[in-house]
């Protein structure tokens, strides 16, 4: 390979640095393990450097390497138990809840705080392709069509995955307002008469 | 061109958000979101969220200076730009790294759409009475 195109392919693998540092951080919610995990992730890269198609296409395949890496890490920690294996099961057996109204709230950065925490909580609790779409977007930036690279499926299949993955989240919030009666949520009669007046 | 239901907009609501819907779609969604006050609360909801879930972005713990020596550490299958780049950087500076190189932030504008557009039409919905502010 010229030397050129050696150095640019270098340059922007390590580019990406702190965006696989924060998904690998979100994901694993260790320090330690995950700077083990971005760690492997660069080892692996820098023996594939020579595969890798354009500058273009850089951050899916960091990202799909760091994604095989975990995957690798968890057979290996084939004892982890699962919280949660189904979305759609967990969410269809829950009680439907109208979205919480936060216009009446008081202290806006103290709820922020509130949902930051929780919502960590609720991605935690994420299968594992579910969690890594969402982090791969929300932490790592990836486009719809990056990820798709990076988890090697469609975009349609991206799609589901970020759909199911934040009504999940949406679900938790939800349901975290309603029961520490931070904020009442909307009923239906209640939107009618908004729609009305 | 059909309007949409509320379920076939709520379910295009994220990607709506994410700007990765067509113009057609796009469009689709925003009068949709005009005319329903209830997938107008859906909406505000899911930007609460949303906001959310960009604050994780904001507050990572930053990477030990071990491991990016860990990363970075030359080896033989490593071109000299890195063994270069490595011995003159400093210490907690990055920048000149990023910034010669890819684009590793949120998107900006897909399809055309900017994200700041997205946000402002996020916000752009009362929250008492449900109507469009002007402007």
């Amino acid at each position: 390979m010229p030397g050129k195109e050696n150095d640019d392919r270098a340059e922007a693998i390590l580019a990406c640095f702190e965006a696989l540092h924060r998904a690998a951080f979100r994901l694993i919610g260790n320090k330690t393990q995950s700077e083990d995990l971005v760690q492997e992730t660069y080892l692996r890269a820098w023996r594939s450097l020579s595969q890798l198609q354009g500058l273009s296409g850089v951050q899916p395949w960091m990202f799909r390497i760091l994604r095989t890496v975990f995957i690798d890490q968890l057979r290996r920690e084939s004892s982890r138990p699962k919280l949660v294996t189904d979305v759609e099961k967990l969410l269809s057996a829950s009680e439907e809840l109208s979205p919480p109204e936060l216009s009446d709230v008081n202290d806006r950065r103290k709820l922020d705080e509130v949902f930051d925490q929780e919502i960590n909580s609720a991605i935690s609790q994420l299968p594992d392709e579910e969690r890594l779409a969402l982090l791969f977007q929300a932490v790592g930036g990836l486009s719809y069509r990056e990820i798709s690279e990076a988890l090697e499926c469609p975009i349609g299949t991206v799609m589901s995955r970020l759909h199911r993955a934040k009504r999940w989240l949406r679900h938790r919030l939800a349901v975290y307002a309603r029961d520490y009666g931070r904020m009442p949520t909307a009923r239906p009669e209640e939107e009618q008469r908004d729609a009305k007046t | 061109m059909p309007k949409l239901n509320c379920r076939e907009a709520q379910n295009l609501l994220e990607a709506f958000h994410d700007n990765e819907l067509d113009g057609v779609n796009s469009l689709l969604v925003q009068e949709h979101l005009d005319e329903c006050p209830d997938c107008r609360r859906q909406w505000r909801w899911l930007c609460e969220v949303e906001a959310s879930l960009n604050r994780l972005s904001e507050s990572p713990p930053s990477a030990t200076q071990d491991l990016r020596r860990r990363v970075l550490q030359p080896t033989s299958t490593q071109p000299s730009l890195v063994v270069a780049f490595f011995s003159n950087a400093q210490a907690n500076d990055w920048s000149g790294l990023a910034s010669g190189a890819v684009c590793v932030g949120r998107r900006r504008s897909v399809n055309g759409m900017d994200q700041g557009r997205r946000h402002a039409v996020c916000a752009g919905f009362d929250e008492d009475d449900g109507e469009r502010r002007p402007g």
